[in-house]
């Protein structure tokens, strides 16, 4: 009688998804529900977590739950601490999440809502969940050792090494567009600016706090913290207010990106009690309480998608960003489908705090597909949008014109109806002074998001409140990632320089401290700059690199785990890796090759070297843009370069691993694993 | 009913070490427990204050990925 309740119980899930699936992508009519959006992901995730996440348990990597993991082989109570299964998830969760999912999501609602979405549910289940669990377990395996340490043992030296180079690289590239994207949601914003710019003194508050007054107290810290951002989110709009403080906290996109990369310098430099750790404190406090706000409000509100399924701009002439839906859609949408940044953190802290082996399933797995779950409410909440509103917040005002009335007209004449008034009025409700322009994401899903918080408490009333507060828990996590990548570059670089001048290696000289503070913040200060001073709005530059140097990652991830599954005779089910690398492969280097090399000077940077040069050549650049010109084309020659180091160096690795599989699969060269011995876990009674 | 009551009061302090463990508020109270149960070890030779202990596990935190995009 209960096999036949669960068959039915599954049997309804599965029939729940079709159909949801099938509504979001069939129903053309009436504007479709977010309801159908909630049904076909849970449906869908129940399925994937059911039956592939126990295939690749129990058939590809044969989980033992005797077999004891590193955090109890090697506890000591601080890196390897064996910890319950649902902490570890949450703390896997708070790791993976940042402003990625939310973003990129965004970003790619300019292709309508099908092919992201559909992306974010069948990409994460069947490629992001299967790279964090497949290299966390590997990690459990092999002690902990990072994604590094596990391409070189168990690919190649020099796979190791690219490992290495890429996560510098995509550091670098993901935090100048983190950082854009902020400039990009503040710039003019005194209320926003304001809000920001308060939690700095709340972290050193906090930060004096934890390391003086209550040390490690970390919830009273971050409930207190929290109050206050409150009050700094409420008391913002009195600042908006008041001409002299408005005046005070306006500040143009340059002043602002300047600002960001001495905040960045600083984050880095200083000590990591003082500002670092207690921001992240909050940041995940925030983070959490905000995505079960947004869950609980999408939800309860349940509203109707204003965006078609698939706009006119799946071929590749967007006003957000130029290229067609493929594969430009599978590289806006990294965070939330597939990350390569994920695998650092389930090769990281992750693997260190597993208690049992089986719990790499629910850990790995499950945490990435509550991730993808964030990407689908990111996307119902733009989609929620008037997408006349949403392509006038996310167009560029070199496209749309850069008054309201020329914006209007320009978006009304792509067939998405809008008028002046309509943005003049938002903005106003929304405590800001304009909305247009406000390229990077993170303003439109703020007003998404604050459609659906109002609709649930406060009704209009409120609105500009949850507008700002969601912007503040964008910048606030979105700042987290700076302060913690610039802190993790900072000490990759002295890892690195180490080897040339030894100073540079002690991590308490000073001025070592200070010169690799100065090089990754440069680094990624430059490619910002670069963007703020774009034209198109640089997001149309940066936001692909970043996806693509981030798919490169991921790509690089599957080529270890699909070496150590064949590694390990189980060649049958190296698909299982396989295909998810095989299609990112597929992605990335189109992309790649799009970026670099095609004719439409939106897409192909090389192709906008080109139009510049002849205008320069022409004369037809006015003479206090000649300069500005010159750099721009010495910029699009950088992208260039940066897009095809990253694509041949993971081009050598995979060329490199698939010379390794021939071997292992001819048995010229012996399958050697590098796996820690086996050894039974002392609670293998208890627990089985 | 005292037994019922018991057992929620267990439930709830379960919840609560979960949430604080989540949170890394009860760090050092798992660093405790290890050293009550292992005493000194070659890597920890003297038992850290909760300050101490602090400051080495962020400052730990902080030199690889620790925070995605």
């Amino acid at each position: 009688m209960k096999r036949v309740l669960t068959i039915l119980l599954w049997t309804a899930i599965v029939l729940g998804g079709v159909a949801g699936l099938g509504a979001i992508a069939f129903e053309r009519g009436e504007h479709l529900n977010a309801g159908w959006f909630l049904i076909a992901a849970v449906c869908t995730y129940l399925v994937a977590y059911r039956f592939y996440s126990a295939f690749l348990s129990t058939k590809v990597f044969m989980l033992d739950a005797r077999r004891a993991t590193p955090a109890e082989r090697l506890e000591d109570g601080r890196d390897f601490v064996p910890t319950n299964k649902w902490v570890l998830m949450g703390h896997h969760f708070a790791a993976i999440a940042g402003p990625g999912p939310l973003v990129g999501p965004t970003l790619a609602a300019q292709f309508g809502y099908l092919p992201g979405t559909l992306w974010l549910i069948l990409g994460a289940a069947l490629g992001g969940c299967v790279q964090d669990f497949t290299i966390l377990v590997c990690s459990i395996r092999r002690d902990g050792k990072s994604l590094g340490q596990m391409a070189r043992e168990e690919v190649s030296k020099r796979g190791g090494s690219i490992a290495v180079l890429a996560v510098l690289a995509i550091m670098v590239i993901l935090l100048a567009v983190v950082a854009l994207v902020i400039v990009k949601a503040l710039k003019e914003s005194p209320w926003g600016t304001f809000t920001l710019v308060m939690t700095i003194p709340i972290a050193l508050l906090m930060g004096v706090y934890l390391r003086f007054v209550r040390p490690g107290r970390v919830l009273e810290a971050s409930v207190a913290g929290f109050a206050m951002i409150l009050l700094a989110v409420v008391g913002g709009q009195w600042v908006n207010a008041s001409p002299s403080w408005s005046a005070a906290f306006t500040w143009s996109g340059s002043a602002l990106a300047i600002a960001i990369i001495v905040y960045g310098f600083a984050a880095s430099a200083l000590p990591v009690w003082l500002l670092l750790a207690p921001r992240d404190y909050l940041s995940a406090f925030v983070k959490i309480v905000v995505m079960l706000l947004l869950a609980a409000g999408i939800v309860w509100v349940r509203p109707a998608l204003e965006m078609p399924a698939l706009t006119r701009f799946v071929d590749g002439n967007g006003p957000v960003f130029a290229g067609k839906v493929f594969p430009f859609c599978f590289i806006t949408i990294a965070c939330g489908a597939i990350s390569g940044f994920h695998s650092l953190i389930s090769s990281g802290t992750t693997p260190k705090m597993i208690m049992l082996e089986t719990h790499a399933r629910f850990v790995g797995y499950g945490a990435m597909l509550i991730e993808s779950f964030v990407g689908v409410m990111a996307m119902v909440a733009a989609c929620a949008l008037s997408p006349g509103v949403y392509f006038a917040m996310n167009s560029p005002a070199g496209i749309v014109g850069k008054t309201t009335e020329a914006a209007a007209s320009t978006i009304s004449g792509w067939g998405f109806p809008l008028d002046a008034q309509t943005m003049t009025d938002l903005a106003r409700r929304v405590g800001e002074h304009t909305l247009l322009d406000r390229t990077g994401g993170a303003p439109s899903l703020a007003v998404g998001m604050a459609q659906i918080f109002s609709g649930t408490i406060g009704g209009e009333r409120l609105l500009g409140i949850w507008y700002h507060f969601a912007i503040m828990f964008e910048a606030l996590f979105i700042l987290t990632v700076l302060d913690a990548g610039t802190r993790v570059g900072r000490f990759m670089v002295q890892d690195f320089g180490g080897h040339f001048w030894k100073p540079l290696g002690r991590t308490n000289w000073a001025p070592g401290v200070w010169i690799s503070s100065g090089l990754i913040v440069g680094a990624w200060g430059f490619f910002l700059w670069q963007g703020v001073q774009d034209p198109l709005g640089g997001i149309n530059s940066l936001w692909p690199l970043f996806g693509i140097a981030n798919q490169l990652l991921a790509t690089v991830a599957l080529v270890v785990a699909t070496t150590i599954i064949l590694k390990m005779g189980e060649r049958r089910y190296a698909w299982v890796t396989l295909v998810p690398m095989a299609w990112l492969v597929a992605v990335t280097m189109t992309a790649s090759y799009q970026k670099v090399f095609h004719s439409n000077p939106r897409i192909g940077f090389l192709s906008q070297v080109r139009v510049l040069s002849a205008q320069l050549a022409s004369g037809a650049i006015p003479p206090e843009r000649v300069a500005v010109t010159h750099r721009m084309i010495f910029n699009n020659r950088l992208d260039a370069a940066v897009t095809l180091l990253l694509a041949g160096m993971v081009l050598v690795l995979v060329f490199e691993a698939i010379g390794e599989w021939i071997a292992i699969l001819r048995g010229t060269k012996p399958a050697e694993l590098h796996e820690a011995p086996y050894v039974v876990t002392k609670w293998a009674e208890a627990d089985l | 009913m005292k037994t019922r009551r018991n057992a929620r009061w267990e439930i709830f302090k379960k919840l609560w070490w979960g949430f604080r463990q989540m949170s890394g508020d009860a760090a050092y109270d798992v660093y405790l427990r290890h050293w009550r149960s292992c005493g000194a070890t070659e890597e920890t030779p003297r038992l850290l204050t909760r300050g101490e202990f602090y400051l080495e596990r962020i400052q730990q935190r902080y030199r690889t990925p620790s925070r995605c995009c």
